[in-house]
């Protein structure tokens, strides 16, 4: 299992990447769509960074739910938990 | 009889080239005669038959493109941008004042977004997981990536269209803009061509093909169109694009006007996949159909930029097909072959070239040919061979003619 501090830096750290922002203008609270303009192919890119950088698989239908930075942090999370 | 197709001009130029970015660092490379062939840096050549290319250096895309969307661009599409915003620019084209519904792009690729293929295909294989394929294979390797990526940065939402016919591209997207014009289904066109293609695939492709040129010990000798030793082309690599305006919107806006663009051809040989009918009466057909479609006597014709690729069969029979169309006058009228310089940039060629003409019918000044050292006897025209010479030239003539005996020829016209 991930500390949620490294995976909620990955994120964060990708975000900012992505949008030429300070990781500290991103924060948990932060909504992906609203406040940090992702679209769709951002999204994929997104999950398509995450599903490497912590070996996992992230489906279609689970990304739809996230809203907030901090969804996808505790989703990583969880699936980065031992069975 | 009176002509009634609507005029069209060109207005802006920007060129990305392994000799120089931008159109006057690029046209005091052609007029010095300079060679941007070197062996080529992008990659270990070591293996390859032949290891010459005319690379673009010193390219920023962040200078013309926002940090954030230059990962999101293959390098094709870069180039595409850079010299579409190069042109916007030298056209003064002010958008907001625009009806951005009436102007179009077309945009010429021959390999289009294959860098992108080759990255991600290698991905795909060294890791064996399809999961390692990046999702932006798909908008970055697409054909019309750049295309599309022009009219998105600057919200032109006239027709969008990607000609892909190889060598003759450039040239075909030009004369497609012209239609367009013609057709009234825009008032402005962004057209021309872009090709980031010294790759390892296509290096390799083409060499197995055995067009390239081997003449790896000295590389700026290598590209040698017309002369009795030349052994094949030598792939380069940028983009032309050029902004074609109806007469009537440019000269209500005041623009400045480099040419006019008077006719077009695109013809097809329908007898091989990557050589012409040796006969050049095809050719000569591409020809003839442009100068008529622009209502131009061969008589008229004061200057050629050639397709001149330094191909043993392509120089000779182009020749012949000059020969066939003009007869005498062929011998008066100047020539020369940009790819002397720069290499075969492949679908940004004709786009390149078109650039070429329009320079010379505003400035008079005809670059010449590099490394016609000994002349093939075949080739008997005036390719301007060493020397840049002056000359007032009213009527130009641009030949591109591609792999699937595809033919394209544009026919310019001094704005006196």
């Amino acid at each position: 299992m991930e500390s949620t501090d490294l995976i909620e830096e990955k994120v964060k750290g990708r975000l900012a990447e992505k949008f030429q922002k300070n990781v500290s203008e991103i924060s948990s609270e932060s909504r992906l769509v609203q406040d940090l303009g992702l679209d769709s192919l951002d999204t994929f890119e997104l999950l398509f960074e995450l599903e490497n950088e912590f070996n996992i698989a992230i489906p279609t239908a689970d990304a739809l739910a996230f809203v907030r930075v901090q969804d996808v942090v505790a989703y990583v999370q969880n699936k980065t938990m031992p069975a | 009889m009176g002509r009634t197709v609507k005029r069209v001009v060109l207005t802006g130029l920007g060129v990305i080239s392994p000799i120089g970015l931008g159109k006057e660092a690029f046209w005091s490379g052609l007029l010095e005669g300079r060679s941007g062939i070197r062996t080529i840096q992008g990659f270990d050549v070591s293996p390859y038959a032949s290891q010459i290319g005319g690379e673009v250096t010193d390219f920023h895309p962040e200078d013309y493109i926002p940090v954030h969307k230059i990962p999101k661009m293959a390098k094709v599409t870069q180039y595409a941008m850079a010299a579409a915003k190069m042109a916007i620019e030298d056209a003064r084209l002010d958008f907001p004042q625009t009806d951005r519904t009436r102007v179009g792009v077309v945009i010429g690729t021959g390999m289009g977004g294959w860098g992108i293929l080759e990255a991600q295909v290698r991905t795909l294989f060294e890791s064996n997981n399809p999961r390692k394929v990046s999702p932006l294979s798909v908008p970055m390797a697409t054909s019309n990536a750049a295309a599309a990526e022009i009219a998105i940065s600057h919200g032109l939402k006239g027709p969008n269209i990607t000609i892909s016919t190889a060598c003759s591209s450039g040239g075909n997207a030009i004369g497609h803009g012209l239609d367009l014009i013609r057709a009234g289904r825009a008032d402005i066109v962004i057209a021309g061509g872009t090709e980031a293609c010294l790759l390892p695939g296509v290096l390799a492709a083409f060499c197995s093909l055995r067009t390239l040129s081997v003449r790896n010990d000295a590389p700026d000798r290598a590209s040698r169109p017309f002369d009795k030793n030349r052994d094949g082309f030598v792939m380069g690599e940028g983009a032309g694009v050029v902004i074609l305006e109806s007469f009537e919107v440019a000269k209500a806006r005041n623009a400045s006007i480099y040419a006019e663009l008077v006719g077009y051809a695109g013809a097809c040989e329908a007898s091989h996949m990557v050589s012409p009918d040796v006969s050049g009466t095809e050719q000569a057909r591409a020809m003839c159909l442009a100068l008529q479609d622009g209502g131009v006597f061969p008589s008229e014709v004061e200057y050629i930029n050639t397709h001149g690729t330094s191909t043993l069969l392509n120089d000779v029979v182009e020749t012949r097909a000059i020969k066939m169309v003009f007869g005498p006058h062929a011998y008066d009228i100047s020539m020369n072959s940009t790819k002397s310089m720069i290499g075969h940039t492949i679908g940004a060629a004709g786009a390149i070239e078109a650039i070429v003409c329009a320079l010379t019918l505003q400035r008079g000044r005809i670059h010449s040919t590099l490394n016609i050292e000994t002349p093939d006897p075949e080739c008997d025209l005036d390719y301007t061979s060493h020397q840049a010479r002056e000359g007032t030239v009213r009527v130009a003539l641009s030949n591109s003619f591609g792999f699937g005996s595809n033919n394209a020829c544009l026919v310019m016209r001094a704005i006196s």
